[in-house]
């Protein structure tokens, strides 16, 4: 974390961030994006997002269930990638799909629900983005900080909606997504039990 | 139907490329399919096996176009028979496409360029063959395409089962240069080889009481894996419909054919009908099954939603859409660059307004008939 020397497994985390970004780069610049090359970029970019939002969730109960403390350590750096992309998602459409145009935006917000909710999902992670500056961070105080952060919850439920309602030929993804973020809720809920059961034990 | 006069040449409208690279194939196609059709004509092929694909085919319509398109061109474009067109040899049918007539009557304006072969074939939305754009062209080379036959039945007189090669034997082809605009707000201008649906119809003589025409694609879950797939989000057959007034308006083409040969399978080959001024999914593939009601048929995308999905569906920009735009449209001019495809401004009808408005005089098409 600040301030600390990074570890290699700090750039190991940095380098799997980057990697799907210098991929896409990669195929984009060698023209292999089949025929809707707008559609394949928001497709991979929003994947990436949820790949890295998972991951983010499943770093505080793995932490837990191998008895590795050091995991959570990562959980800031994994967000932070899932902003970026996110981000990336959000561009490309903002430039392939609506090419810049205010008015097809106002309109997209409006009568498309999938992308009124994702763009939620949007400013929603902004917000955690922004209070990630460590001089932030410090300045709102550890608990603060954390509590705010509880809205990566919300980020996960517009995340998934987003992606059911954008489904419109097969919902496998979306559903394995979903369930997957169930899963890491779930462990969560239930180390929370535990821990709350070993508190009265000990009270 | 007002014959519209238009200067423009066909040559102006296709890419050179292509449009020179389908005079070759003529020529060469003409050569191997004559053949064909000299040992149809004396009863010496085993035409009728089931699953035949002869190696003599024409040879795949890609290869004009690829140099200008081998960066993008999908891998599966150059390795797998999916990308080759409905390739059986059984009849005359190489030779009747190569010999077709070139109608100018529809043909497009300036405005729109024919789309690149490589991307009308590896960009399409058949869904039993899987739900992403790429997945026909990597598995519909999986469905038999001979023998295949038609029934058309219903309100009609003179109804059977047709073998295709018969029933399309009897009409005369022509190409006809239509823009295609699918629902998911993109577009392709694509040249295909058919005959008018009315020719079809007016020959099984449809009874006073016809007022739909039903249209079934094909079902076989053993070449076709989503037709069995758990997380399918249609039921199976596809189904299609129009009114019959619809089906007998002179745009409404039968295809067998496109860019100059026979269609390709995961485009809808053997036999696919095309109604250019409604949404894409009105255009069924693989058709078997053509029915004359009185009632106004079951439509697939209608009973997956029908909020989303009315049994008209023309393509009319002022009736918004949950997921897509309609008031403008992406068309695909080219291959594989991130910037050449362009935003358009989506016309009603498709821009067939002028031959089609009047089929819905005093229809209220945003609220109720859409």
């Amino acid at each position: 974390m600040a301030g600390r020397a990074k570890g290699a497994l700090w750039y190991t985390v940095f380098l799997a961030g980057a990697l799907p970004f210098l991929g896409l780069v990669g195929v984009a610049s060698f023209g292999s994006l089949g025929a809707d090359p707008a559609k394949t970029l928001t497709h991979q970019t929003g994947t990436w997002a949820m790949n890295f939002l998972l991951l983010c969730l499943a770093m505080s109960p793995f932490s837990t269930y191998l008895k590795m403390p050091k995991l959570v350590s990562y959980r800031r750096q994994l967000g932070l990638w899932c902003y970026f992309y996110v981000c990336l998602h959000f561009l490309v459409f903002l430039a392939l799909l609506i090419e810049f145009n205010p008015a097809n935006m106002a309109k997209e917000l409006v009568e498309r629900p999938y992308i009124t909710v994702g763009f939620g999902g949007f400013l929603l992670l902004t917000i955690m983005a922004i209070t990630s500056i460590p001089r932030l961070i410090r300045a709102m105080g550890a608990r603060r900080w954390r509590r705010l952060h509880k809205v990566v919850f919300a980020v996960v439920v517009l995340a998934c909606i987003h992606f059911i309602w954008l489904s419109r030929s097969s919902l496998l993804e979306a559903t394995v997504y979903s369930l997957l973020f169930g899963v890491l809720i779930g462990m969560r809920l239930y180390y929370y039990r535990e821990r709350l059961q070993r508190q009265a034990a000990t009270a | 139907m007002k014959e519209k006069a238009r200067n423009e040449k066909e040559s102006q409208v296709t890419p050179q490329a292509i449009y020179q690279g389908r005079r070759r194939f003529v020529a060469t196609a003409a050569a191997v399919a004559g053949g064909a059709w000299l040992v149809n004509q004396y009863g010496l092929s085993s035409t009728k096996e089931k699953g035949q694909t002869v190696a003599q085919s024409p040879p795949p319509p890609a290869s004009p176009s690829k140099p200008a398109a081998t960066p993008s061109a999908p891998a599966s474009a150059t390795k797998k028979s999916a990308t080759q067109p409905d390739s059986v040899v059984t009849s005359g049918l190489d030779v009747r496409l190569a010999g077709h007539s070139k109608s100018t009557r529809y043909t497009e304006n300036a405005r729109d360029k024919t789309t690149p072969v490589g991307i009308a074939t590896t960009y399409n939305n058949f869904y039993e063959f899987g739900t992403d754009k790429s997945d026909p062209a990597r598995h519909a080379h999986r469905l038999t395409l001979r023998p295949w036959s038609v029934t058309i039945d219903g309100l009609c007189h003179r109804g059977g089962v047709f073998d295709i090669d018969d029933l399309v034997g009897a009409h005369a082809l022509e190409e006809r240069i239509y823009r295609l605009r699918c629902v998911e707000a993109w577009s392709m201008v694509i040249p295909w080889i058919g005959f008018e649906m009315r020719d079809l119809l007016k020959r099984v003589e449809p009874m006073a009481s016809a007022k739909y025409v039903a249209m079934q694609t094909v079902y076989r879950p053993d070449e076709m894996p989503q037709q069995r797939s758990l997380f399918r989000t249609i039921e199976y057959p596809y189904v299609e419909g129009l009114r019959l007034d619809e089906a007998m308006h002179p745009l409404t083409l039968v295809t067998v054919g496109m860019y100059g040969q026979r269609l390709y399978p995961q485009n809808g080959a053997p036999i696919k009908v095309v109604v250019p001024w409604k949404y894409g999914f009105k255009s069924p593939k693989s058709v078997v099954r053509i029915t004359l009601t009185d009632k106004q048929p079951p439509t697939t995308w209608n009973m997956q939603s029908a909020r989303e999905y009315g049994f008209y569906s023309n393509v009319y920009p002022a009736r918004s859409h949950p997921r897509w735009q309609q008031t403008s449209e992406r068309r695909f001019i080219s291959e594989g660059g991130l910037f050449n495809t362009k935003r358009i401004e989506t016309l009603p009808f498709n821009g067939y307004g002028s031959e089609v408005a009047h089929l819905y005089q005093g229809m209220d098409l945003i609220n109720r008939y859409y």
